[in-house]
């Protein structure tokens, strides 16, 4: 499962570009760091503009790079932000299950990521902060069925215990090559946010082995 | 942010845009001033550093101050005035010293500012090896005449 795989940094398939919003201090840059570092970044300064990760990641055999802009939530980031939804192929969409304020926000960003992405984009919404049950302000049924009316995908995650949020970057990538697959995801259109690689030439199994004359040791 | 430009006609949208809001409050100020730093042209940038000190003496909200020193810290940067860019980066990170955006941001302008400096420096290597040449072949002129 992890990002350091035997085959070098270089050998992907795709690349897929994702974009993370919503509100301010609803953890948007601790789930990419539970994501890229599978750590918990306690106490984090909230983003200036926009931060970057990428990690690849295997989906059905392939190798895929994520490249992911972790956007600012705060209203004065806007106009910068905004210019970074265009070609974003996932779209990962947060709200705090502890602060209603970030749910009832939803449509405005939604709206938004509708409007500025591609229409075969995918949108997963993410209720984050699942570990601080006792403290919940928005029910899972709710958002579910918000998630349900406006075609999203969802799930409620924990970027402290990490609970999930491996799954939620996983399960839209997985939608993402899904849509490639059935051709519903056009390759050859502009700004769909996946830059096919060419596969690196594999050397030839048994026979010969080319590359040993290559060590530079 | 180095390497991301807003484009010409966005800006002159911008711009209008700016230029109607009557008294304009702290966050379209800096909204206006973080377009501005986005320009390719250095007369816009410099617009935009202009803005964002304004912005900066009249905030009292420390987010936005910080914010606006890690911009102007970009903006110097795409000027080439990478010391005073370092010196807003290093006053936020006596602050937050584990800021790991404003680090990551310190350490690409530092490696920036090195580059340069090595290209400055390959420059001026070069044209002392041609003078030096130039002075071994008079040398050898004078010498083949005797």
């Amino acid at each position: 499962m992890s990002n350091s795989t035997n085959s070098g940094p270089y050998n992907y398939t795709y690349i897929f570009k994702y974009i993370i919003i919503g509100d301010m201090g609803v953890g948007k840059s601790c789930l990419l760091h539970q994501f890229t570092e599978k750590k918990f970044m306690a106490d984090c300064p909230h983003t200036i503009g926009v931060e970057f990760g990428t990690r690849i990641i295997e989906v059905s055999g392939q190798k895929i790079k994520l490249q992911i802009w972790d956007t600012a939530g705060q209203e004065r980031f806007r106009a910068v932000t905004r210019s970074y939804y265009r070609g974003a192929a996932g779209a990962l969409m947060v709200y705090d299950i502890t602060r209603r304020s970030t749910y009832n926000h939803l449509s405005s960003w939604l709206t938004d990521a509708r409007s500025l992405t591609h229409p075969n984009t995918v949108i997963y919404l993410i209720g984050n902060k699942g570990d601080l049950e006792a403290q919940r302000d928005v029910s899972y049924e709710e958002a579910k069925q918000f998630a349900d009316e406006n075609g999203l995908l969802f799930l409620e995650a924990s970027a402290k215990t990490g609970q999930n949020v491996e799954e939620a970057f996983l399960e839209t990538a997985k939608k993402i090559y899904q849509n490639i697959l059935d051709g519903s995801l056009d390759l050859n259109a502009a700004e769909t946010g996946v830059q096919p690689k060419q596969p690196m030439p594999k050397p030839v199994s048994n026979e010969a082995k080319p590359s040993d004359s290559q060590c530079s040791c | 942010m180095l390497e991301e430009y807003i484009s010409d006609a966005d800006l002159k949208k911008a711009r209008e845009n700016y230029g109607t809001t009557e008294n304009p409050n702290e966050t379209q100020q800096f909204e206006f001033a973080l377009n501005l730093i986005r320009s390719k042209h250095r007369a816009e940038i410099e617009e935009g550093l202009y803005l964002f000190q304004n912005v900066f003496a009249r905030t009292k909200d420390e987010n936005i101050k910080r914010d606006t020193l890690y911009y102007m810290a970009i903006g110097q940067t795409k000027l080439s005035n990478y010391e005073q860019a370092l010196k807003f980066l290093q006053s936020i990170l006596n602050v937050q010293p584990t800021n790991e955006q404003v680090r990551d941001l310190y350490v690409e302008v530092n490696k920036k500012m090195k580059r340069d400096g090595l290209i400055g420096l390959g420059i001026v290597g070069s044209a002392a090896a041609v003078g030096l040449v130039g002075i071994i072949g008079l040398g050898a002129a004078l010498l083949s005449k005797k």
